[in-house]
């Protein structure tokens, strides 16, 4: 018990990785009920996420992202395609996919920051000690422990994150899914946040899946990042990140361009469009 | 042609003098009586009050005095009464000896102008069982209120066959008459002490008589009619006058009792008939008379029990003077 | 702000009475209302029956409560509304609950609501002593029907405007629907429940002061109302204002309770609206 929990060596966690990729997703199709008639958000989006890797979704807002992400969580059937997990497919909201929400209220008011994470433990079978003894490690892990007694409306907003961060790595997901979690807070505790969050993710070896509409922030964190097209989107390309290097290098400034880029093309494209039909 | 017409105008003119003085002197002697402008006469649901209503439907006192607006109202309690007179609602009220011992001995100016009966008050129930006093602890028994003439006579039947005054408190519920019948006669409450006609009306349909406060107070007084002392001052004739027209009311009801009951029937409209009244007037318990008996016995039980603090020193206390003479008790 | 006054002297009496701390305030303006009844009592000569002063009054209340003949009434009255309460409570949690989980629960719930709501419970009273004859079960039945729908009401409300991401949060971590209406719906709506809770004692009290005063004792021992109503049969008016005084010092402790128990749940975790 110990050993699995303090562990979190990615080489020691590689061994128990199951062959072949840990998320699927096959000609994905998704879209959600308007009152002006069904809107399709996602036209169709093919990748996968191998475990222990970070796959950053990345796109114009509208483009389908956060649906995409509330499908893998299982809060949203796709309308075609598939969506497998190690194999599995129609997926029900639970445990193994935790998420971290955008939004300060993810925590609940009533419980202390260290209920918090222990809530989600005692419902899914832990004991109390258990649940206790695990919910510290995490809380120091997002260095949180000398918060631990206080309500997180006392918290400021990087800090109710981490405790969300804290409250889904507790639950030893198979994969940690986060809609644009940092989205809401100022410059500098997103950019701590971030490193925090490589530091843990190496830490722990979880498999991320991470939304966001930031370029920046899917290079600090990405291994690989998905660029969506807009609605009804499709997958525009699939670039890997991992060797790139610190933020100073061409390499990185090269793909911050190619990315920018690729946004932008659509945008241009649109435009063209329009004139052209003028 | 002159002399003709001068024993003529003459003659005229003494009529007319005669006629003027005439008039001014009825008009005079009307005048020197100070009558109030507007009379509130309020009584409740029962033929105790046959001397009353007899006086309503024949409008006796608005011929007798036609400067006055009369106006007759029917409360459900002798509280209500005794509050109404409080306030200036009402200038005469009539009601049990109960509420006007309890509203002078706490110092409200009332008393009695004119007694209008004495009544046998029978404690009627439905259910078999309950054939004794000690059958009732714990049981729902209906009366216009804890202060009311049943009520003290509920306590005086409790400290005679249970050796405690109150033990029975807990079982009173406040009802008019009215709805108390009803609710004895649909089981809805155990047992109602109640007065007449309504214990003749539930005797005949079912019930059965537990116990009369005759047994336990001797023939007493049961109801009169009230006014302030301030009122009597201020118009003490007109008081008189009103005292004099009960009796006379009260000496048709026994000496006729049929014309009295086909006046009854006037004033409730045919239902009950006449000789529904007359077999009331007879047989319900009551006996009209301006003589007010067993006012002293009352107020020493209630005093005994805590319901008064404060004695009257006699029977007179508790009446004004055109009472006096009816040598009560 | 301050304006500039025509008169030297008025700024300077709003100056003074503004910075006085709001305790102080109250309580002076108390103190001046309790001096104009007194004075009212003792120099107007108005009867005695019909107006008591202050002291008389808290004489009154004072002898009351040392032997027993207030408290006695009190407790009666305070059991019957807990009791009533606790039922209509019960019932509007099973409600709500039923309209949080189903379509049919929603609209049995809004249509009952809408139909009962209005009822005054001093109506509902002769309707009761009908069905469940002229005794406390009368009562209860009557109080309960007055607190089941401000409860009903606010919890519903609160179950409603719960954030939808707490919700998802609930499901992600894998309650069953149930736990997530125990778990996440009923603490987030906590001060709504509160509110209704509220709204529900203080009509059950008047309900119930209002229902003894009309039918009297009704079988059981007797409550405030009828202590009060029973003082005024007996033109015993320094009773009745004891007994006022009662209810509105018993309406400040329940405030007051009420405002402890939302400091140690609504308030410390900052969810007070």
């Amino acid at each position: 018990m110990a050993a699995t929990m303090a562990s979190g060596n990615v080489r020691e966690r590689a061994a128990f990785a199951p062959a072949g990729p840990l998320l699927r997703l096959d000609r994905v199709r998704l879209g959600y009920e308007l009152p002006t008639g069904f809107h399709v958000a996602v036209g169709e989006a093919s990748f996968q996420l191998a475990a222990h890797e970070k796959l950053v979704v990345i796109g114009p807002s509208g483009c389908g992202k956060s649906t995409l992400l509330k499908a893998i969580a299982g809060f949203v059937a796709p309308v075609s395609g598939t969506i497998e997990l190690a194999g599995r497919g129609s997926l029900r909201p639970g445990p193994d996919r935790a998420v971290v929400f955008q939004e300060f209220d993810q925590l609940f008011p009533w419980r202390t920051v260290l209920g918090n994470v222990v809530y989600p433990l005692r419902v899914n079978g832990r004991s109390r000690r258990e649940a206790a003894v695990r919910a510290r490690h995490f809380l120091e892990l997002t260095h949180l422990t000398a918060a631990a007694g206080r309500y997180p409306h006392e918290l400021s907003g990087g800090m109710k994150q981490r405790v969300a961060i804290a409250r889904a790595l507790a639950l030893e997901p198979q994969m940690l899914l986060m809609d644009e979690p940092f989205g809401a807070l100022d410059a500098i505790t997103r950019q701590r946040l971030q490193a925090e969050l490589n530091r843990i993710v190496a830490e722990t070896g979880v498999t991320l899946l991470f939304v966001t509409h930031s370029i920046e922030e899917a290079l600090v964190l990405g291994d690989r990042v998905v660029v969506l097209s807009e609605a009804p989107s499709r997958v525009l390309e699939l670039v890997d990140v991992r060797s790139l290097g610190g933020l100073e290098t061409i390499e990185y400034s090269h793909m911050r361009g190619r990315l920018r880029a690729l946004l932008a093309v659509e945008r241009e494209e649109e435009g063209d469009l329009g004139d052209g039909r003028d | 042609m002159k002399r003709h017409h001068r024993p003529l105008l003459l003659a005229a003119f003494a009529a007319a003098a005669l006629g003027v003085l005439a008039t001014s002197a009825t008009a005079g002697h009307k005048a020197s009586i100070p009558v109030p402008s507007k009379v509130t006469i309020a009584y409740q649901p029962g033929i105790g009050y046959a001397p009353l209503i007899m006086l309503k439907t024949e409008h006796t006192l608005e011929a007798q005095f036609p400067d006055t607006t009369f106006s007759w109202k029917v409360l459900s309690s002798g509280s209500a009464i005794t509050n109404g007179m409080i306030s200036g609602d009402v200038q005469i009220g009539a009601g049990g000896v109960g509420p006007l011992i309890v509203a002078w001995a706490a110092g409200v100016d009332l008393k009695i102008v004119a007694p209008l009966d004495w009544g046998d008050l029978w404690l009627m129930a439905k259910d078999p069982n309950i054939k004794t006093i000690a059958d009732l602890k714990g049981k729902k028994i209906a009366m216009p209120g804890p202060t009311s003439i049943q009520g003290v006579v509920l306590r005086k039947m409790a400290q005679v066959k249970l050796g405690d005054a109150h033990a029975l408190d807990a079982t009173i519920i406040s009802m008019d008459h009215p709805a108390a019948m009803q609710a004895l006669l649909t089981g809805q409450i155990d047992a109602h002490l109640t007065s007449a006609p309504y214990q003749l009306q539930e005797k005949v349909q079912g019930a059965h008589v537990v116990a009369r406060s005759y047994q336990y107070f001797g023939a007493h007084s049961f109801l009169d009619a009230w006014e302030t002392t301030a009122f009597y001052n201020q118009y003490p004739a007109f008081s008189k006058a009103f005292f004099t027209d009960v009796s006379q009311a009260i000496d048709l009801i026994n000496k006729n009792p049929t014309k009295a009951s086909k006046v009854l029937q006037d004033d409730s409209g045919g239902i009950p008939t006449w000789r529904q009244y007359k077999q009331w007037i007879a047989a319900s318990g009551l006996k009209f008379t301006t003589q007010p008996l067993g006012l002293m016995r009352f107020a020493n039980f209630m005093n005994k029990i805590g319901m008064i603090n404060k004695m009257p020193a006699a029977w007179t206390d508790l009446v004004l003077p055109p009472v006096f003479g009816t040598k009560g008790s | 702000m301050a304006t500039v006054a025509t008169s030297a002297s008025a700024p300077r009496l709003a100056w003074r009475w503004g910075t006085l701390p709001v305790w102080a305030r109250k309580a002076l303006l108390l103190v001046a209302l309790i001096a104009v009844w007194q004075a009212y009592v003792s120099f107007s000569h108005v009867s005695h029956l019909l107006w008591a002063g202050p002291w008389q009054t808290v004489r009154a209340f004072e002898s009351g409560w040392r032997d027993g003949s207030l408290a006695g009434p009190t407790w009666t009255t305070l059991k019957l509304l807990l009791e009533s309460v606790g039922i209509g409570a019960g019932i509007a949690v099973v409600f709500t609950v039923f309209a949080a989980l189903s379509a049919l629960g929603t609209d049995l719930l809004e249509l009952l609501t809408s139909i009962f709501n209005p009822l005054p419970g001093v109506a509902i009273l002769p309707i009761a002593m009908l069905w469940f004859g002229i005794n406390r079960s009368a009562i209860v039945f009557t109080l309960a029907m007055t607190t089941i729908w401000p409860i009903a009401i606010n919890l519903s409300m609160g179950f409603r405007t719960v954030s939808p991401t707490l919700v998802a949060v609930g499901r992600n971590i894998g309650l069953s629907r149930l736990r997530v209406v125990t778990d996440v719906l009923a603490p987030a709506a906590l001060p709504h429940a509160v509110t209704g809770l509220k709204a529900a004692w203080a009509f059950g009290w008047r309900t119930a002061i209002a229902s003894e005063l009309v039918f009297g004792v009704a079988g059981s021992k007797g409550g405030l109302g009828n202590y009060i109503n029973n003082a005024r049969l007996f033109f015993l008016t320094p009773r009745v204002f004891a007994g006022l005084l009662t209810i509105a010092l018993l309406g400040v402790v329940f405030e007051a309770l009420f405002g402890v128990a939302e400091c140690r749940t609504v308030v410390r975790w900052g969810m007070k609206s």
